[in-house]
């Protein structure tokens, strides 16, 4: 098994549908037009030499290595730049392009350093594999002439070096980053012998515009630009394809191996959701799997103000066993819980919910999604009949006009991004809905053609406005409504909406939009052509969270933006499986596909091959079940991979929950937050340490590939199986397939799913059946999932969270692009060098009032509690709203969150709170008294080591 | 049940109320008990049963008709009169039809 190398074929494909034959070197060859010479030559196997052409680039003509000679055409055209054209007649080999080749090589080698044997890319050089494919065996001017050695390297980014001796000029690096990522950080600096690669004005890379996604290093044909791990370690020697658990984009990677070290994580061409490209987080930062805080002993303590003790797999499984029969014989049934995790897969996923219906005998299970995308099940699935994004990722290059609302793509989704980045620099529209300037609103060669920078909590009234206008102004799509909704439905919502008290000028100072943009905005979303709606938790995580997804979906309907590739309403998921989570039943309402357990012939399905009855009433939901727990009726809880003291609202009540259970079993890579109130810690394993599959944001399951055996000694299947036997209900799978055979054989939309067809297709988006063998790109393309679309009312309800004299800001929260939710894989990282600590962001205005400077210790509260953190100066921000992220644990942001949630799903209202700021000069109270507690319940006692 | 809980109770189900009131048509009670059964566990639907037995304080007059439905009838009932009523149920209908 070796390394897996993807044919370049040096130039990106053509989306042309004629197609030209042309001959080269004797043989004819048919492709599509617009297709360069050299790539055209991959279809035949010849590979002409090239240096500065890859394909993810657009070809730039520089290196003059890839000469070719036409019939008919004077001189030696360069085959990267020259489109083939039919009847051509092309020689990619003689001795005069052989010599022509040589002379090229020569001149590059004279300023190379020959240290080869010793260089890091040895084996993997462009260069190297050059000089040996045309020949090059002297150099005729010598070595001794002008050189780059003595240029120092900038080792300044933690994961890659820069070694400008070793550079040839050949602007890959710069062209990965203008055209793949979209960031324009590098440029080739001076002219001729001087000319090298300057990040920004010259700064060191860590120093510069640079967002380390890595493209440019991808891109490098030399060790001008590598990874330091690789300079550590050396070349791989062998890879397997497998995806990132982080974010729900869905990159696919090729782990690139040496045992069973990663060398590095390089993105697969191709992967459907990231097309060869990827962020900081997937490329780099996951070196937390082997970080020295990493729990790998299962832990039990009878009480969380004792320490630790390490003991035996045997021990810890039995004694949560034991616990959770005790607390169930004692207090009742009902009594205990469980908790799926989006970062765990499906088949562990599946896995905890069905040990909660079966060995549980209950329906107390939830998932993290409770707090992100639930209100985008129940509003899509009222809306359409099915709650998942409507397109795959491959659909923004057919977009028109994008409208982004509540969501900060750059930093929550950064590949999805430089996708989008790259339509809207070919000149697709752009509208953004956001109360901070994020990135999107102006970037290089972007600018937003409307910026509504609504107030914290108006979402709906800013979605009425554009459908007023919309209706009013007689841009509904009536063709489309007609065909595919229901027709009374949306002749209600039309009167609804055409009411005068929801035009953009009576909302204005309520939403602080002008109505004018308002206005530019909804008319260019109704009439600019394909018009897609991307999404994210500022639009979830509101007391009307749900309503606003309706929203959404009535103004897509309206406009006739759904059933084809382009439009459609795609919420931007949080975590790498949060979709995959929900799919596979972790609501406590819901069997796997999204069956209410009330309903009989489903359950009866689960029932005859789980040989159990299950509960056909739903149970709790995570903050129900804190409820009960203070309240005194809920007593124990099995959380898989998630940190819901950190993650989950009003941090205060989630301990008091937690603190009130007789027993908390937490199984994650390391001692998070919520394990401070924990009795029993099972050591989890990392994405790298196990086999199964994701779920991302395009409904698309991808394999995740074991490259090194569990650390901890378990995949986290296994971990949930040995629970699930010590509860007595028998779990004997031997390899996850079989639980997804259970899952396809169990869930009609995941039929046609298997390991077997995944390892086939690559991935697969669901539905996948028999109507559909394949998958489904796109949904909704001949009739919506329910039969007719529905046009929902949607009124305005103001959240109860308001501001007033005490506390008069609104606080907003978000996520950076270094950084991964509560953080505990990405802090322990070298990408903490980016994000040290949490910020306040303020308003210049609102900072003078109260005194603060820039970087001041400031204190936040609101009525649920205080923190304090450093206060950052921008007008990023509108006067009277603060944001900060959640990424570190000392900050505790949701300290001062309140447990207001959204009507249908009790999503948390993360997104608005009233709070007030103020200088401060350190941590308050509960952080230390916080602080002192966790680190008194994280000692651990040792267990002796066995003679 | 302790007070606090009764009034988070009855805060969720007005503030479910809220949405259900607004909708055309006069179904609200059904839509909201019908929500009531689809999310919410049978201990909590007893509680706010016995919160509007108890006086029901603080509930909205069509969240107490609702409560007063969970009380009376079974959930499917409620569900097949709400989609005789030519509404659906997003709790309870299955959205893993499509195709
Ligand atoms: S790492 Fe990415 S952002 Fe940084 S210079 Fe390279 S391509 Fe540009
Ligand atoms: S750093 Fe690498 S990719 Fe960039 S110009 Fe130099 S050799 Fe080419
Ligand atoms: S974090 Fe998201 S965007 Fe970044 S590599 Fe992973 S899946 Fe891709
Ligand atoms: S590869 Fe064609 S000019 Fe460099």
């Amino acid at each position: 098994m070796g390394v897996i190398h993807e044919i370049d074929h040096g130039t990106p494909a053509s989306r042309d549908e004629r197609r030209v034959t042309l001959t080269i070197d004797g043989q004819q060859v048919s492709v599509p037009a617009g297709t360069s010479i050299m790539r055209a030559a991959t279809a035949l196997g010849t590979t002409v030499p090239r240096l500065c052409a890859t394909d993810s680039l657009q070809a730039f003509g520089s290196c003059r290595l890839c000469l070719v000679e036409i019939e008919g055409r004077a001189g030696t055209p360069a085959s990267c730049t020259t489109p083939v054209a039919e009847g051509m007649v092309v020689v990619t080999q003689n001795p005069r392009l052989a010599k022509l080749r040589k002379g090229v090589m020569e001149l590059y080698i004279s300023d190379h350093p020959l240290d080869c044997l010793t260089c890091a890319a040895n084996g993997d050089c462009e260069l190297q594999d050059m000089a040996g494919a045309v020949g090059l065996r002297e150099v005729r001017y010598g070595y001794d002439g002008d050189n780059h050695l003595c240029d120092v390297k900038d080792e300044s980014n933690p994961y890659f070096t820069y070694d400008p001796s070793k550079c040839i000029a050949c602007s890959r690096c710069v062209r990965a980053c203008d055209e793949v990522q979209g960031t324009f950080a590098l440029t080739i600096a001076g002219r001729g012998f001087e000319s090298r690669v300057a990040a920004s004005q010259a700064e060191p890379f860590l120093g510069s515009e640079c967002v380390s996604c890595g493209a440019c290093v991808q891109a490098c044909p030399t060790a001008t630009l590598i990874e330091k791990k690789v300079i550590e370690v050396g070349q791989p020697e062998h890879s397997e394809i497998t995806t990132c658990a982080y974010c729900g984009v869905g990159c696919t990677f090729k782990a690139e191996m040496r045992g069973e070290e990663v060398v590095r994580m390089v993105p697969f061409k191709d992967g459907k959701a990231n097309r060869g490209h990827s962020c900081v987080k997937g490329r780099f930062a996951w070196g937390y799997a082997t970080h020295r805080e990493r729990i790998l002993n299962p832990m039990i303590r009878s009480s969380t103000a004792e320490p630790w003790r390490e003991v035996s797999w045997e021990e810890a499984i039995g004694y949560a066993a034991s616990e959770f029969k005790r607390i169930q014989q004692k207090y009742g049934r009902h009594s205990v819980g469980g908790i799926t995790s989006s970062r765990c897969t499906n088949e562990e996923t599946f896995l905890v919910q069905k040990l909660v219906r079966t060995a549980f005998a209950n329906n107390n299970v939830d998932t993290c999604a409770r707090v992100c995308h639930s209100p985008t099940g129940y509003g899509l699935k009222t809306a359409f009949g099915t709650s998942a994004g409507t397109q795959d990722f491959d659909s923004v290059e057919h977009v028109d006009v994008a409208l982004i609302i509540g969501a900060n793509p750059t930093d929550g989704h950064p590949v999805f991004a430089s996708r989008l980045k790259q339509r809207l620099r070919e000149g697709a529209k752009l509208i953004v809905v956001d109360p901070r300037r994020i990135d999107m609103v102006r970037t290089p060669h972007i600018e937003a053609d409307f910026h509504l920078p609504l107030r914290p909590g108006t979402n709906v009234a800013v979605l009425s406005a554009m459908a007023h206008v919309v209706v009013t102004e007689g841009l509904v799509n009536e063709a489309f409504v007609r065909e595919r909704c229901d027709w009374s439905e949306f002749q209600d919502w039309a009167a609804f909406v055409s009411d005068p008290r929801h035009s953009p000028e009576t909302l204005e100072p309520l939403t602080g939009v002008p109505a004018a943009d308002l206005r530019g905005a909804a008319r260019l979303y109704a009439t600019g052509g394909n018009a897609a709606i991307y999404y994210g938790l500022g639009v979830t995580e509101h007391s009307q969270g749900s309503t606003t997804v309706m929203a959404i979906a009535n103004l897509a309907m309206a406009t006739g933006n759904l059933g084809r590739p382009g439009v459609g309403v795609n919420p931007l998921r949080g975590q790498n499986n949060v979709q995959g989570a929900c799919d596979m039943g972790s609501f406590p309402h819901e069997l796997s596909g999204y069956r209410h357990v009330a309903d009989d012939a489903a359950r009866e399905m689960f029932e005859a091959v789980w040989g159990v009855d299950i509960d056909h009433e739903p149970g709790l939901r995570i903050p129900n079940m804190l409820d009960a727990a203070v309240e005194g009726a809920f007593k124990g809880i099995y959380i898989q991979g998630e940190d819901i003291l950190q993650s989950d609202p009003n941090t205060k009540h989630v301990a008091a929950g937690l603190a009130a259970m007789e027993c908390v079993v937490v199984q994650d890579l390391f001692l998070n937050e919520t394990a401070v109130h924990a009795h029993v810690f099972l050591p989890g394993s990392t994405f790298l340490e196990k086999n199964g599959t994701f779920t991302n944001a395009e409904r698309r399951i991808q394999r995740v590939r074991k490259v090194m055996a569990p650390r901890n000694g378990y995949e986290d299947w296994e971990i949930t199986q040995l629970l699930s036997n010590a509860l007595g209900y028998p779990s004997t799978y031997t390899h996850p397939s079989q639980i997804m055979d259970e899952i396809a054989a169990l869930t009609p939309t995941f039929a046609g799913v298997s390991f077997t067809a995944l390892d086939e297709h690559g991935s697969i988006q669901w539905p996948c059946n028999a109507i559909s063998p394949a998958g489904t790109p796109v949904m909704h393309m001949d009739g919506f999932a329910r039969g007719r679309g529905k046009f929902v009312v949607t009124e305005y309800v103001p959240t109860d969270e308001k501001t007033g004299p005490r506390f008069p800001l609104l606080l907003t929260t978000g996520r950076i692009l270094s950084q991964y939710n509560v953080g505990a894989q990405t802090r322990r990282t070298d990408n903490v060098l980016w994000h040290e600590e949490d910020l306040l962001e303020i308003h210049p205005h609102d900072a003078e009032h109260r005194g603060i400077r820039d970087g001041d210790w400031v204190k936040l509260h609101s009525r649920a509690g205080a923190t304090t953190l450093r206060a950052q100066i921008t007008d990023r921000v509108a006067p009277g709203v603060v944001y900060t992220t959640f990424h570190h644990p000392a900050t505790q942001a949701n300290v001062v969150t309140t447990e207001f949630s959204d009507w249908a799903t009790n999503c948390p209202e993360y997104k608005v709170t009233a709070v007030e700021v103020s200088i401060s000069n350190g941590p308050t109270e509960w952080q230390e008294r916080y602080e002192a507690a966790a680190a008194r319940s994280r000692l651990v006692v040792r267990a002796e080591p066995a003679e | 049940m302790s007070a606090a809980n009764a009034e988070r109770l009855v805060y969720m189900a007005n503030q479910i109320a809220y949405f259900f009131v607004s909708q055309p048509g006069d179904k609200a009670a059904l839509q909201i008990a019908d929500h009531l059964n689809a999310f919410w566990d049978p201990a909590m639907r007893r509680a706010i049963g016995a919160h509007l037995e108890a006086g029901g304080e603080g509930l909205l007059p069509s969240t107490a008709q609702a409560v007063r439905l969970l009380q009376q009838a079974t959930p499917k009932t409620v569900e097949r009169a709400l989609h005789a009523a030519g509404e659906p149920s997003p709790g309870h209908d299955p959205g893993d039809d499509a195709g």
